[in-house]
């Protein structure tokens, strides 16, 4: 076996050492669930209160439900209920938004996937912006609904996420099966309309 | 200076015996070959053995619950007429979320595979794998891009075709998924969509006269 023979064996023996080490630490390494300090922050709160997200302010101002909502003239009926959250967003330093709303309920997670969505721009530091959030949800979920608000549409790790209880109840849920259709509220910017 | 590449004193087993090398060779592959072959090859699996669901029967297929009632050939779903030369094929049935977290379109339509040859994408390219081109809630003609949990909406599943493709009849085959992680980012998801249920279904024909779309 001559000088390149010995070469190009080892490199191959190498490349092999290399594979077989990644599949022994394939699923050994450490992930999201194995790194606990990644955790987002949970900043818990109720309807009316100001959640402090180090980037912005939030507030939730007001939750509704209804059985039907009007977007742009089309209307949407739900086969369980819409609940429309109305928030107000205040950047700290720079211009900022909330992009990653959800609602949770025990281990049930309604993200912006499907009908639901989150209607909020960026406004510049101290000024505020009027936002909407609206999910369909099944009508057992409503008591328990707990809204999540943050500033990047998919990571959390280390940042902080505003988590506030709606405060609904099986009423609120009965109320809002039998509502009229609601209209999308506009979302705004500086004073509340 | 010697040069490397001169071939070395001591010849190799395949500059000895090159014949019997590469019949060597020849028989591991053909061996190799033969054992896939045997085992069901590398193809993807079209087992036969799919469950038989009747129309209106509801039929599990993670995350899903499916109940597929009819289906016509139209040129008008929701408002919306099909262009010149081409048609919908509609499903009406039920469609319910059986997790924990909301998924999207794409999970939806993996789920739904027709025999429906000539058909389109939602941005008008040719449809491969059979999935809707879209899925519409029956009570109100809205989209349907995703659901949450525990909702269950009456939809139509909705195929745009070639009018000349329209058949009388469909099969459905209905995919199940796997919740795992992700082999790239670890993220947990639904993948690996698999067929475990298939429905066969009459399809209405055509009307005669196609719709006048009114300008706007």
């Amino acid at each position: 076996m001559n000088g390149r023979r010995r070469h190009q064996l080892g490199v191959g023996l190498v490349g092999l050492v290399l594979l077989g080490l990644a599949t022994l630490l394939d699923g050994r390494l450490p992930d999201e669930d194995a790194d606990p300090g990644a955790d987002a922050f949970l900043r818990t709160a109720a309807v009316g209160d100001r959640v402090d997200l180090r980037t912005m302010d939030v507030r939730v101002d007001a939750v509704r439900t209804t059985s039907a909502l009007v977007r742009f003239g089309v209307e949407m009926r739900s086969p369980g209920v819409w609940v429309v959250v109305e928030y107000t967003v205040v950047a700290t330093d720079e211009n900022t938004s909330v992009a990653y709303a959800e609602l949770r309920a025990g281990d049930r997670v309604w993200s912006l996937d499907g009908r639901s969505s989150n209607d909020c721009s960026a406004g510049p530091p101290g000024v505020q912006v009027g936002c909407v959030a609206y999910f369909e949800v099944p009508r057992d979920a409503v008591p328990d609904l707990r809204v999540w608000l943050a500033r990047d549409v998919v990571e959390l790790r280390y940042d902080a996420v505003a988590d506030i209880d709606l405060g609904l109840t099986a009423a609120d849920a009965e109320r809002g099966g039998n509502a009229p259709p609601l209209e999308v509220p506009d979302t705004w910017l500086g004073e509340r309309p | 200076m010697p040069d490397s590449r001169e071939p070395t004193p001591r010849r190799g087993l395949l500059r000895r015996h090159p014949w019997v090398v590469g019949a060597a060779v020849l028989v591991t592959v053909l061996v190799v070959v033969g054992t896939v072959a045997a085992l069901g090859g590398l193809a993807r699996t079209s087992p036969d053995d799919l469950r038989a669901v009747a129309p209106g029967e509801e039929a599990v297929a993670a995350p899903f619950r499916v109940r597929l009632d009819r289906a016509e050939a139209t040129y008008e779903v929701a408002g919306d007429v099909a262009d010149e030369g081409l048609a919908f094929v509609v499903l009406e049935g039920g469609l319910t979320l059986d997790a924990e977290e909301s998924v999207d379109r794409v999970v939806v339509g993996e789920a739904l595979s027709a025999d429906l040859t000539s058909t389109y994408t939602t941005f008008g390219g040719p449809e491969q794998e059979g999935a809707p081109t879209s899925v519409v809630v029956a009570d109100d003609g809205t989209e349907l891009n995703g659901l949450g949990p525990g909702l269950t909406y009456d939809v139509l599943l909705v195929w745009v075709i070639d009018e000349a493709a329209v058949p009388s009849s469909m099969s459905v085959r209905l995919r199940e998924h796997t919740w795992r992680a992700g082999f790239i980012d670890k993220v947990e998801a639904w993948f690996d969509p698999s067929p475990v249920a298939s429905i066969r279904l009459e399809v209405a024909p055509l009307p005669d006269e196609r719709p006048v779309e009114e300008p706007l």
